[in-house]
């Protein structure tokens, strides 16, 4: 960590508070925003589940609540430390904390052995592609939960590169106990752990049946909170069953609007699937390059999920940016950039056109999110690509060996 | 793949894929503008346009019987009367007054004072307004009949308001409202009417009622009593267009009773191309520019709470005679509120993005939306020819560019920002002394620019360019999904920017005509950014718009003079604080901040294109050895 890196984080923060401070009612406009907190990340439906919780009745009563117990613990625990309105002071700091610490495992990963050997962009930049992206930005100042889980899990990934697996497993459990997505990440950790350290097979088992524990300790707390497994249906349920059925940025939403309601079990297993389908192909395609093999899949998780939000672009941009050896191979940079950034604009007004003024309808928005998953499958496509060339001249040519990251 | 090859290095010669891709990009960009402007064109012609129709078959237009005729004409007279008597009244006792006749008749009425302030200068009124519960509703649904006082011009609404009072009257006696009716008498049809609805939907008032399903306000001044024909008015604010459904119904009761429709003041019984395009322009000019520095007709201000309300204007003729009479425009507006009585859901069946080429006929989105759409592509289109034709092989030197170029367009788009922020904030009085300053100012910004910033290479530039088209064609494409006429006009005026800009150039010219030529684009750019600066803009359109000064026919010092000097401080104040108050009063977000925030830096930008130095041509030509020799 140089000084540009710190002066990086303390201007991040410094950007993060002045926005706070002088436009009080940021984060309840952006939080009002469906591209940008969904159901299962929203700071309104927390605090609701939270009073409920303080209150002695249980917070998935009433299908308000969907996000994990921990964050009701965790919550609790900062509203003694000082209030949790969303722009109390602890609340303040502590997201913009949570930010900068998932700066920080950023440019860790990028200095750790495996890709140390590649030709890396200075930390600061690293830093700053992640602090400064107006998607991050925006949901943190909406106080999405989507930050802590992000946090964990990059902070899975880091761990992971210094061969620090228990930390590392311990972390995934924690990102897969707030977005059961992160799951995912799993058969590309496993590629991880035996390549980066040699782990043998039961040491494998070992890290796995942690895992299992972990997540199986952190689900109980729930139980203990609760005193029932309902909460199980309200947080995991209603993610994998698409219970809360409210447009967000994501393919789902309009499908299942339309849809009779005897076709929805059918299409909710075929669109789990979809986002299941390509976890194993990518991991093994990209055996040699299990970061990118994580990176592929948090971008196609962040198309096929459920529940999606603009965050998770923010996050998957960012880890792009670790991979700088693949820059010169990338070709629709230019293009994948005007798509995204005409459907950020137009997504707003579209949903404002439909929901506020009336003139327009669902379709509007749900065309807008289609051009926006374009978007995003270009970058993929593009950047897998891009790895793909690289994986072949250094097959082609013995003197650019294989980049083993 | 060989014949494609073949066809490829026909077309192009021996150039690569990209730089052939590369060289199509501007003139496709010229032709995309044309295109929007030759579809313009086909706008009016009879096969693009559609005949209008009722699409909801719920509102049954013009189906019901009216009864409001007979003796009703003596109360229409006898409140005619009283509001004479009113006219000179202090805002307070009129408001009283009105309010009491409300109540006698038998609605739950109360008075709604409004102020609004901005330091020192402060607008301040009372409306009134009353509400009958419907006997077959349950107010949760509400219809709204609204009289202002002042109409559109300032005059006196003294027939409006006597038979929206008589209509109210009337109404009490009919068991067959299944929506609340509320009778709102607002003090003037701008301000005080938009913070009615305001308040209406963000505090509780006194007497309240459902959701707002729709609206009619009345518009008939002068003591009359008869009219020549109706106009009606329905642009919102900030594009907002009623459901064609209202349109349609009015349209089709008046065509039942007889009465002459016009919009936009156009005479439509001529129903040729040149008079549908006349309609069609004046149209996009009233939707582009609604409610910006004068009182609209008081439909704009249900716009935006999903209010379809539209305004009929009843036209008096010079000598006060007319073929209808007052008791037939007292008989639409029972027929058009009997129809949205009639309405089962909201207006939602017919468009809401249309553009009238006549009371009768229209084009729908899907074919007008190309003109804007078109023409915001050929910026960003002209925005990747700039990035893509300066991205050199040096990718090093070209970040450093690229990031530079950046924070040059972030400073610029902030210092707008700043500017507006500074409008919106200093008293209206000082506004005329900030434009002042600011029109001083701008003369010599390309000398500023000139000095300030250091000599920058063609790549420079052109990534500067590329921002700022990518930028605007981004915000075009936005707008014109929700202000399709002012993205339109804003294309028009910003279209020259993009095209006809030539940055200095670097290497020396190679021959006399070379040198002409080079002249000529110089003089070129400078036309088009003296003609696009945003205060001249505003300035002449106030001028031959807003005062209506004619242009001097033969230009001479002298009469350009007193062209230029046709107004008084004050009136032109007036004219700036009004377009600050539509912004801070009624929302109308579609002028001021695109101004700031869109025009101000694309022509700053341009400004600094025309005028910033290029490099020394010495070391351009060892640059370019260099480079020749590397490669």
């Amino acid at each position: 960590m140089d000084l540009k890196t710190w002066a990086v984080f303390v201007a991040s923060a410094v950007l993060k508070l002045s926005l706070n401070f002088l436009f009080p009612s940021l984060h309840s406009i952006l939080g009002q925003h469906v591209e940008v907190t969904t159901s299962m990340t929203s700071f309104k439906q927390l605090k609701e589940g939270l009073h409920l919780y303080e209150i002695g009745i249980s917070p998935y009563d009433g299908g308000v609540y969907h996000q994990a117990p921990i964050f009701l613990l965790l919550f609790k625990f900062l509203g003694k430390c000082g209030s949790t309105s969303p722009n109390s002071p602890i609340i303040n700091v502590f997201y913009v904390f949570a930010d900068i610490i998932t700066a920080y495992f950023l440019c860790a990963i990028s200095k750790s052995p495996s890709l140390a050997k590649t030709n890396q962009l200075a930390d600061w930049v690293i830093a700053s592609i992640y602090l400064f992206n107006p998607l991050v930005v925006a949901t943190n100042i909406a106080r999405s939960t989507a930050v802590l889980s992000n946090a964990a899990m990059i902070g899975s990934i880091a761990y992971a590169c210094y061969n620090w697996n228990i930390l590392s497993v311990m972390f995934l459990a924690l990102a897969s106990h707030a977005n059961i997505y992160s799951v995912y990440l799993l058969p590309p950790f496993l590629v991880l752990w035996t390549s980066t350290t040699g782990a043998s097979t039961a040491s494998v088992i070992k890290y796995l049946t942690l895992y299992i524990a972990m997540s199986t300790g952190l689900a109980s707390i729930g139980y203990f909170m609760t005193g029932s497994l309902q909460y199980l249906t309200a947080t995991y349920g209603s993610l994998l069953f698409f219970k809360d059925l409210a447009p967000n940025m994501g393919l789902w939403w309009y499908f299942f609007m339309e849809m009779f309601d005897f076709f929805r079990p059918l299409f909710t297993y075929i669109f789990q699937l979809y986002s299941l389908i390509y976890v194993l192909p990518i991991t093994f395609r990209l055996h040699n390059y299990p970061l990118m093999a994580i990176t592929c899949i948090v971008g196609m998780t962040t198309i096929s999920k459920s529940y999606p939000e603009v965050g998770d672009l923010g996050v998957y941009i960012s880890l792009l940016s670790l991979f700088r050896f693949i820059f010169p191979n990338v070709r629709y940079a230019l293009l994948a950039a005007l798509v995204i950034l005409h459907s950020l604009v137009l997504a707003p007004s579209f949903y404002h056109l439909w929901i506020y003024l009336g003139s327009g309808n669902a379709n509007f928005f749900y065309a807008i999110t289609l051009v926006y998953t374009i978007g995003m499958t270009i970058i993929i496509t593009d950047t897998l690509r891009a790895t793909l060339l690289i994986e072949f001249q250094g097959t082609e040519d013995p003197s650019k060996a294989v980049i083993q990251i | 793949m060989a014949i494609l090859q073949n066809v490829r290095r026909q077309l192009f010669g021996k150039k690569g894929t990209r730089e052939s891709f590369v060289s199509l990009l501007p003139g496709l960009s010229f032709i995309l503008v044309l295109a929007g402007l030759a579809w313009l064109f086909v706008l009016p012609m009879k096969d693009q346009s559609r005949r209008t129709y009722i699409s909801e078959n719920a509102l049954l237009p013009g189906q019901a019987h009216t009864y409001f005729s007979g003796s009703e004409e003596h109360i229409v007279r006898a409140f005619k009367e009283e509001v004479r008597l009113l006219k000179e009244a202090p805002d307070e006792k009129r408001a009283n007054t009105v309010r009491q006749w409300l109540s006698d008749i038998g609605y739950k009425s109360a008075t709604h004072n409004w102020t609004i302030s901005h330091y020192d200068d402060i607008k301040a009124g009372v409306n009134v307004y009353g509400v009958l519960h419907a006997p077959r509703g349950d107010t949760t649904e509400s219809m709204i009949l609204c009289a202002p006082w002042l109409n559109r011009d300032g005059e006196l609404n003294e027939s409006g308001v006597a038979i929206a009072m008589a209509l109210a009257r009337y109404f009490t006696r009919w068991s067959i409202w299944s929506k609340d009716i509320i009778v709102l008498i607002p003090s003037d049809t701008s301000f005080g009417l938009s913070k009615w609805v305001e308040d209406y939907h963000y505090t509780s008032m006194p007497v309240s009622s459902g959701s707002i399903q729709g609206g009619i306000v009345l518009d008939f001044p002068g003591e009359g009593g008869r009219f020549e024909n109706l106009e009606i008015f329905y642009s919102g604010l900030n594009g907002q267009l009623p459901n064609l459904d209202l349109i349609n119904t009015v349209v089709v009761i008046c065509g039942h009773m007889g009465i002459k429709v016009i919009v936009h003041d156009i005479d439509a019984s001529d129903d040729g191309y040149e008079n549908r395009a006349i309609t069609l322009v004046t149209g996009i000019a009233h939707q582009a520019l609604s409610g910006l520095y004068r009182p609209g007709a008081g439909n704009e201000a249900f716009s935006g709470w999903r209010i379809d309300s539209v305004t009929l204007a009843a036209k008096t003729s010079s000598n006060g005679y007319g073929p209808y009479d007052q008791m037939l425009y007292g008989r639409l507006v029972e027929a058009s509120m009997r129809s949205i009585n009639n309405l089962l859901e909201h207006f939602h069946q017919s468009f809401f993005f249309y553009l009238l080429l006549s009371p009768n006929r229209f084009v729908s989105i899907a074919t007008y939306l190309p003109t804007a759409m078109l023409i915001g592509a050929s910026f960003t289109i002209k925005g990747i020819y700039y990035w893509m034709s300066s991205s050199s092989t040096k990718t090093s030197k070209m970040f450093d560019e690229a990031i530079s170029a950046f924070w040059l367009f972030i400073t610029i788009v902030s210092c707008s920002i700043g500017l507006f922020s500074l409008s919106a904030w200093i008293p209206s009085s000082m506004l005329a002394s900030e434009v002042f300053i600011v029109s001083a100012v701008t003369p010599i910004l390309p000398i500023t620019f000139r000095l300030l910033i250091s000599a920058k290479p063609a790549s420079y530039i052109n990534k500067l360019q590329s921002y700022v088209l990518i930028f605007v064609g981004l915000f075009l494409t936005t707008l014109s999904t929700l202000n399709f006429s002012l993205s339109l006009m804003l294309g028009l005026i910003f279209a020259p920017l993009a095209h006809f800009l030539t940055p200095s150039l670097t290497a020396p010219p190679k021959s006399s005509i070379e040198c002409l030529e080079r002249l000529f684009t110089k003089f070129i750019s400078w036309i088009v950014v003296v003609a696009t600066c945003p205060w001249l803009d505003i300035y002449l359109y106030y001028l031959m718009v807003v005062k209506g000064t004619e242009f001097p026919g033969q230009l001479s010092l002298r009469t350009l003079r007193i062209f230029i000097a046709n107004t008084s401080q004050n009136e032109f104040c007036e004219f700036l604080s009004g377009i600050m108050w539509s912004w801070r009063a009624l929302g109308v977000w579609s002028f001021v901040p695109v101004l700031f925030v869109v025009w101000l830096p694309l022509w700053l930008v341009s400004c600094v294109v025309v005028s910033v130095r290029s490099p020394q041509i010495s070391t351009n030509l060892r640059q370019n050895g260099k480079d020749r020799n590397d490669g």
